[in-house]
């Protein structure tokens, strides 16, 4: 296995770590992992997470697949910093959270899990501090490094979803072959402006990411608003939120596009590609 | 027949509007879609670009591809991939 370098694993001092936990599970692949058994929550978690355990369907169980999940983050920018921060808050238990770029001035205004005082720092360590902060129950793994074919494998390492939040179709493509060849469940989303899509993605079951987009589209510096990425990456970690604990209808087969500025989702349904480069339409 | 197109996201900048309803004679086919966007607001397609569907389906998964016939009451929906984040 290829060593990754720049690993940086963190959880906050003074946590509590949670007692009982059982080993890496596997993939959950739809079964939301509703057959191991994971200890109890803490006196802390339970009052901590309440708003939500008291959710009709969630409850303790719900609670403790989440703190369970090893959750990929791919890209800490915009929808990355929404993304993750909300995963923070829910209890996620492992955010491996991916990034090779450093916190510039021109990110500050969308990518809100950054400070002012982290520019020119990693945005993976800068990110694992804010989200220490939020929540010091959450393991950590900062990957600072950049997702490509050789890399993929040690990057998304035992994850139960990946979440799409790169700024190009070049590594979403490559996310997107390693969770089809995998099996490993994706929540993809992209923004532009005020503008954005998203949809969840379980090859074979629904389209990949490339029957539903064959082609890239053209590389372009792209303007966007901060809310907008605080809208879908939110959405992104609900949808999360919901496969870990087997709640609610997933964006399956659907893809969500928010127009913003005229304030209007729209829902587009989606059919595979029987002639699909990736999964080939399986 | 009567075919509902929407334009959703920049390609709605292009057009000025977001949906229509547009009357096709009878055996129409995407390629006279097309035909009629270039001529109605310079959208070319297909375009790479652009993602295009009809029904849900991507229009180059149709294996007639522009010479797929359109039916009443078919919805096609035009955008541009985000690839934003």
């Amino acid at each position: 296995m290829m060593a990754i370098e720049s690993v940086y694993s963190h959880r906050s001092q003074g946590a509590e770590v949670p007692k009982n936990i059982s080993p890496p599970h596997t993939h959950s692949r739809g079964f939301y992992m509703s057959q191991k058994k994971f200890g109890f929550l803490t006196q802390d978690e339970l009052k901590r997470y309440n708003r939500q355990i008291i959710l009709q369907g969630w409850g303790d169980d719900a609670q403790l697949r989440i703190r369970e999940s090893t959750v990929f983050i791919a890209g800490v920018g915009g929808l990355g910093s929404a993304a993750s921060l909300y995963l923070a808050a829910a209890g996620a238990g492992t955010l491996r959270i991916c990034d090779d770029g450093e916190v510039e001035l021109s990110n500050l205004n969308r990518q809100i899990i950054h400070s002012n005082e982290s520019q020119g720092t990693k945005k993976v360590f800068s990110a694992a501090e804010r989200i220490s902060n939020v929540n010091p129950h959450v393991h950590t793994v900062s990957l600072d490094r950049r997702i490509d074919d050789r890399s993929i494998s040690d990057l998304v390492a035992d994850s139960d979803i990946i979440v799409d939040c790169m700024d190009n179709f070049d590594t979403r493509y490559i996310l997107n072959r390693y969770a089809a060849q995998r099996g490993i469940p994706m929540v993809h989303a992209g923004i532009f402006g005020m503008a954005g899509q998203i949809t969840f993605i379980e090859s074979p079951a629904t389209p990949c990411l490339q029957c539903i987009f064959p082609e890239a589209p053209p590389p372009e510096v792209f303007p966007v608003v901060g809310a907008t990425v605080g809208v879908i990456g939110s959405l992104e970690a609900l949808e999360v939120l919901k496969y870990l604990t087997g709640t609610g209808e997933l964006l399956k087969s659907r893809l969500l596009l928010f127009e913003g500025d005229i304030m209007k989702f729209e829902e587009l349904p989606l059919e595979k590609n029987p002639s699909c480069a990736v999964c080939g339409g399986r | 027949m009567k075919v509902s197109i929407k334009y959703l996201v920049s390609v709605r900048d292009k057009t000025g509007k977001r949906e229509e309803e547009l009357d096709f004679p009878d055996g129409a086919m995407l390629k006279n879609v097309s035909n009629w966007l270039q001529d109605s607001y310079g959208l070319k397609l297909p375009d790479p670009a652009l993602m295009s569907t009809l029904n849900g389906r991507g229009w180059n998964q149709y294996p007639e591809k522009m010479s797929t016939r359109l039916h009443d009451g078919d919805r096609i929906c035009i955008f541009s991939p985000i690839s934003g984040g």
